[in-house]
């Protein structure tokens, strides 16, 4: 649809590379409908299932008292009564005109991210729809010219593991002089050592992937 | 009730995997180097350790595709491992940061022999100006094939998993030469 997975390139400098037309949209749209009716069928059985619900509540926890010392990000966050979504509360286009709802939960333990990532699921189907019927028309970018003189700034977008913040500083030749990208995994991974002291060993897999941490960039 | 819903899904979903792309034609970076039996055996069940030297996850989420119920690389004799000493292929990522250099030789010095690389992305096969995508630089190598001999690469960015799976599956074809 866009010509790439993970959307690589297509965002420029002064706006983006690709459009879309209304056969994608309808595609889109089916494609979310989709979705919401298969992950439904996935909370109906876990709504029923008393032994996975058993392992995952209590099991984890990251208090919100800890979370908020150490700076729990992203959707982990959430959990862990950690309210804080770029997309509300510095609503840039598309998302000022969308009422982004946020789903947060208090326990902090995998059972809250679990109830988390199902809401955060249906409400992002429901974003993307709306942000398909919303898209506004006319060009998709604007010449941006080099001013010539040393310039900063800094961007920043929800994503799916949380908040991702990019600072860039531009010399006067127009070429980037410093750039430092700030990745919500980062952030969250130490609070991973938190979740699973007095946990038995083979609930780390769980643990570890209820936070749904990148190991890309780690070790840089 | 729980089981009862399952059971439904199960039913009704039926069996989505895709069959086994052919690994035909083999590209091979070097040839293959290990004797027909080994060869052979490695080929009916291969182990991998995946090893990160600095990717930017793209390749890591195509990696994960392969262990889900479509591609679902288990059932072709194809499983991942946690440690270097018990696996037959190294699988790497992304372009060499020096961080992960000695990481990375560690890595290789750690799989027994016979032993096969698989290179994954434009990053770690060196596509770009000057055979490097990356580097060097103060931070990057450049390619893997700088730092440690390579059987078969897949580039794209990311691969898709279908070019993974087939280039996985390459490292145990084709005779030794």
């Amino acid at each position: 649809l866009f010509g790439h997975r993970y959307l690589f390139d297509l965002i420029r400098v002064g706006g983006v590379a690709v459009d879309m037309d209304e056969a994608g949209g309808q595609e889109l749209r089916a494609h979310c409908e989709y979705l919401k009716v298969e992950v439904r069928k996935l909370k109906a059985i876990y709504d029923e299932h008393a032994g996975l619900q058993d392992r995952f509540a209590g099991t984890g926890i990251v208090a919100p008292e800890m979370a908020a010392r150490l700076g729990l990000t992203g959707l982990a966050g959430r959990a862990s009564s950690q309210v804080w979504d770029l997309r509300e509360q510095f609503p840039h286009a598309p998302y000022d005109c969308l009422d982004v709802q946020i789903a947060a939960d208090r326990r902090g333990d995998v059972l809250a991210r679990v109830e988390v990532r199902f809401a955060e699921i249906f409400e992002s189907l429901r974003l993307i729809r709306g942000i398909i019927k919303r898209r506004p028309k006319g060009a998709l970018q604007v010449p941006v010219e080099p001013t010539g003189e040393v310039a900063e700034g800094i961007g920043w977008a929800e994503g799916w593991r949380g908040p991702t913040v990019v600072a860039v500083r531009i010399g006067a030749d127009g070429r980037l002089d410093r750039v430092h990208p700030h990745d919500p995994s980062w952030q969250n991974w130490p609070l991973i050592e938190v979740g699973i002291l007095g946990n038995i060993v083979p609930d780390f897999p769980l643990i570890n992937k209820s936070f749904n941490l990148s190991y890309s960039g780690q070790d840089l | 009730m729980a089981t009862r819903l399952i059971l439904k899904q199960i039913l009704t979903a039926g069996r989505i995997s895709e069959p086994a792309p052919s690994p035909q034609p083999v590209e091979r970076a070097r040839p293959q180097h290990a004797d027909p039996d080994a060869v052979q055996a490695c080929a009916q069940a291969l182990t991998l350790r995946h090893m990160d030297s600095g990717s930017c996850n793209g390749c890591e989420l195509e990696i994960h595709a392969l262990s889900g119920a479509h591609y679902n690389i288990e059932a072709l004799g194809v499983k991942f491992a946690a440690s270097p000493r018990h696996v037959d292929v190294v699988l790497v990522t992304g372009p060499v940061s020096r961080h992960l250099q000695t990481a990375l030789e560690r890595t290789y010095a750690a799989t027994p022999d016979p032993k096969w690389v698989v290179a994954m992305g434009d990053c770690a096969c060196g596509r770009g100006e000057a055979g490097r995508f990356f580097g060097p630089g103060y931070a990057c190598v450049g390619k893997v094939s700088d730092v440690v001999p390579v059987d078969v690469e897949i580039p794209g960015c990311p691969p898709t998993p279908e070019a993974l799976l087939r280039g996985i599956l390459a490292t145990v074809a084709g005779p030794r030469e």
